[in-house]
């Protein structure tokens, strides 16, 4: 064993990975392994070596290629469907590629048309994380060129679905909204500051200035504030009153009153204010509903699975697209790949991965007549099987069309805003109505303009603004610690939450990398047969994880073999008499180790350690004990119960945990859970996909961000987990500034109330109030957030 | 002060320019993707014959 020689971290030119023990030297360049090498002699051939000259290592790590993943892609139907555009001389199309992350990738990608004479054109949409590319049809195919990304190391997400494409538009309406009325709102409010200044002007000047000023207010009333009405009107069909409704009905307040003094001459109306309003909403709008466009939130099982399979006809195979299959049709997949379908196993045998599904991680052997579920993945040689039941009904779909998720998606909870607004509407609207009254029985030549005024001002638009700025601050900050929301939803949903539910493999354990390590004397061959002969011989756990470890079988033989119990093994090989076991079977304490321990003594003489690392993240103790305080946990694992005595360590006694539960179990499970308090579950596989779903929230791990997840409301890098308590508090803590927003913005409307009641509000006033009220709400929206993160995430 | 009303009309007129740019920026996809340009400024369109010289400065 020479891994100790080269310990000097060598990593890959490419990629930036360890290059673990072997690193293959290439041009005096190091890299981790062939893929990584084959893609930089690749840019070096076609001199694009600049590509590494924008960022160290900007490459990814190149998963090993079949020679006809991609054959499904020769099918006319398939490529009709994928492309955006197609002519005889030109196809364009648009590919999701995860994995772009860095200005080296733009370089690359929009130079593609250097290894291929049919590529016309490319261009990446970094945000999006999108490419499109324009290439010539007969001189290349599609095939050529996904391959092509394939071996570049940027695989796309090819799928048959097209989504996100429409959200386009609207996005584009959105800029122009705010453009124009921001436009308008300058321009009034220069027209309105002689107004502002008292100048007294010849009334001629006035009625041309009020007169531009209203040609100016109305793309602002049609154009631009249309969503108000629309979703005022929207909610008042089903019966809400939401927040858009007094807004709504400020603005046409503002306008009506405001035409009506210019028509009459009487006055110089408000459009300043009109138009600043709808111009901060706007703004606060697009805030609210701001997102991370290139990450994937909603992925469902099509994601997951192959678009197309061999099938089997007579001798010939023929690409075939999985929704086409049928039952009874014999397909053949190959190492590596999902299987599509339930499906029986016509080869003599296969050994299927069903991590994917179960969470369980060994594969599974299975044999000649066995029934397959889909979701697997085979391993080793490419296997035939008998389709028995089509994609849409295999056991995993149905598990996706489960009466929950369709639930999840009807029954949004109410935000805040809403809830406060079904009371501020009808309040606002009886002061109205009384001043009107009042000033009925004082002088009822000013009761219109009473309760217009008590309409104009108590129009919400800094309690509108609070919470969107709030919260998108809030999720741009959580963002920067790499956990990414959905959206400003999540985190309403998220003060809610009563009970976090972990799932085990790959959540509150990182990846499975090399877990057991020797310290001391260096073993030679023979000494290591004698352990891997005598590990061989217990069913301890933890004998044979060393057992697998070293691989050798049992070699020799093994006499007076002894196990007792909670302390080790021991046995003698011709006679040499060799023990493993705790420090203290072997006399030798070993303090502070994060793992479990296998001392080792050979005939007689202690020779070092394994340490078995248990995997479980650094810092999950402190973790589990900062969130027992304020939450319910629980475990939930796919796993076998290994591992239960090892996690009683890190969670509370009282915690429940489950293990062995398949993906329908975890399920109901946190149906179970979510039906007494609301419910966060924390899991990272395809097996988690429906307790995500099914919970309240759901927060998927990952460690790649270019890698799949399934759908979920918040995807949080694994490293990241640890600091959960903390991102909970930030969100927790994020409340009170929203309210304290509120608060203020409840001020306001009150002083402005008061005067309009009494009957003193003038254009000027308003025009002073409006924005005022708006601005200090929004600063004191994210200078509070800024100022949470900087207490409670400032760490490192 | 009748020049006042000239100078309000070329403002507008100056300030609806500069909306229509905008607005024909929105339209040209410009605000689609803000991030890429800021690097694509970065990379340099080397000639085509230089090439050989400029891997050996590695």
């Amino acid at each position: 064993m020479r891994d100790s020689l080269t310990k000097e971290k060598t990593t890959c030119y490419h990629c930036g990975e360890d290059c673990d023990s072997q690193p293959i030297w290439h041009d005096e360049r190091s890299f981790c392994c062939f893929g990584c090498q084959t893609v930089f002699e690749l840019l070096s051939e076609k001199d694009l070596c600049e590509y590494y000259s924008f960022e160290n290592n900007p490459g990814n790590q190149l998963r090993h290629f079949t020679r006809d993943k991609y054959l499904f892609l020769e099918e006319d139907e398939v490529v009709s469907h994928l492309l955006d555009f197609q002519s005889d001389t030109l196809s364009k199309i648009t590919f999701n590629i995860p994995s772009i992350h860095c200005s080296s990738c733009i370089w690359l990608l929009e130079n593609i048309r250097r290894f291929d004479e049919g590529i016309i054109h490319s261009k990446i949409n970094f945000s999006k994380k999108r490419l499109h590319v324009d290439f010539n049809p007969s001189k290349t195919t599609l095939r050529k060129v996904v391959e092509l990304l394939y071996q570049l190391s940027y695989e796309p997400e090819i799928s048959l679905h097209n989504s996100g494409e429409q959200s386009v538009s609207s996005n584009k309406n959105k800029y122009l909204k705010i453009g124009i009325a921001g436009f308008c709102f300058g321009n009034i409010m220069l027209l309105a500051f002689p107004d502002y200044l008292g100048i007294e002007m010849d009334s001629e000047f006035i009625s041309y200035f009020t007169y531009i000023s209203l040609l100016l207010s109305l793309p602002v009333l049609f154009y631009c504030s249309s969503e108000f009405y629309l979703s005022a009107l929207g909610g008042l069909k089903k019966g809400l009153l939401n927040i858009d409704l007094p807004i709504a009905i400020g603005i046409t307040a503002l306008f009506g009153r405001s035409l009506y003094e210019i028509l009459s001459q009487s006055g110089g109306g408000y459009l300043d204010s009109l138009a600043a309003l709808v111009f901060f909403l706007l703004i606060g709008r697009w805030v609210q509903d701001r997102t991370y466009e290139g990450l994937s939130f909603d992925r469902n099982f099509k994601s997951y699975f192959p678009l197309a399979v061999q099938k089997i006809i007579g001798l010939a195979k023929k690409s075939t697209l999985v929704s086409r299959l049928e039952v009874n049709d014999l397909i053949e997949v190959r190492n590596d790949e999902i299987i599509p379908c339930d499906a029986i196993l016509m080869s003599k045998m296969a050994l299927l991965d069903y991590s994917f599904v179960s969470g369980e991680s060994s594969p599974v052997q299975i044999t000649e007549g066995d029934k397959i579920f889909a979701g697997g993945r085979v391993k080793g040689a490419a296997v035939q099987m008998r389709v028995i039941k089509a994609v849409s009904q295999s056991y995993l779909t149905q598990l996706w069309n489960h009466a929950s998720f369709d639930e999840a998606v009807a029954n949004p909870s109410p935000s805040l805003i809403d809830k406060i607004s079904t009371y501020f509407t009808p309040i606002v609207l009886l002061i109205a109505v009384i001043a009107g009254l009042y000033w009925m029985v004082v002088d009822s030549s000013k009761v219109l303009f009473v309760i217009s005024s008590v309409l104009i001002v108590a129009c919400p638009c800094a309690l509108a603004l609070a919470a969107p700025f709030t919260l998108s601050t809030t999720m741009n900050v959580l963002g920067k610690h790499k956990m990414y929301l959905k959206g400003t939803p999540v985190i309403e949903k998220l003060w809610d939450i009563r009970k976090i539910v972990f799932d085990k493999t790959g959540t509150i354990t990182a990846g499975s990398k090399e877990n057991i390590i020797w310290q001391g004397d260096t073993l030679n061959e023979q000494e290591q047969s004698y352990l891997s002969a005598l590990a061989n011989q217990s069913i301890h756990p933890l004998s044979q994880q060393l057992a697998a470890h070293l691989n050798h079988g049992v070699s020799c033989q093994i006499s007076e073999f002894n196990e007792i119990r909670g302390s080790g093994i021991q046995g003698k090989t011709g006679d040499v008499y060799t023990m493993i076991g705790s420090p203290k079977f072997t006399d030798q304490p070993i303090s502070d180790i994060d793992g479990s321990v296998l001392s080792v003594k050979i005939d007689g003489v202690y020779k070092g350690y394994y340490l078995i690392k248990n995997n479980y993240r650094n810092g999950l103790k402190s973790m589990i004990d900062q969130l027992t305080n304020r939450y319910h946990l629980a475990v939930l694992s796919g796993d076998n119960n290994n591992e239960e005595k090892n996690l009683g360590q890190y969670f509370p006694n009282d915690t429940p945990m489950s293990f062995n539960q398949s993906p329908e179990e975890k399920l109901h499970m946190i149906q179970q859970y979510e039906s007494k308090e609301r419910t966060m579950m924390i899991g990272d596989g395809l097996n988690d996909a429906g307790a995500l779903k099914s919970c309240h929230l759901g927060v998927s791990i990952t460690e790649n961000m270019s890698s799949f997840t399934p759908a979920s409301d918040v995807i949080l890098m694994g490293d990241q987990l640890i600091n959960l308590p903390r991102f909970l508090t930030l969100v927790r803590k994020s409340k009170s500034i929203i309210l304290a927003g509120f608060v203020v913005s409840f001020l306001y409307n009150i002083i402005g109330l008061s005067l309009a009641v009494a009957g003193y509000i003038t254009p000027v006033i308003a025009a002073i109030l409006m924005p005022l009220s708006s601005i200090s709400v929004v600063l004191l929206s994210t200078l509070g957030v800024k100022y949470l993160s900087y207490k409670y995430l400032s760490f490192k | 002060m009748k020049i006042l009303v000239i100078l309000i009309i070329v403002s507008l007129f100056i300030a609806l320019l500069f909306l229509a740019l905008f607005i024909w920026s929105v339209k040209s996809d410009q605000y689609d993707d803000t991030d890429s340009p800021s690097m694509r400024i970065l990379y340099d369109d080397k000639p085509k014959s230089q090439t050989n010289s400029q891997t050996e400065n590695k």
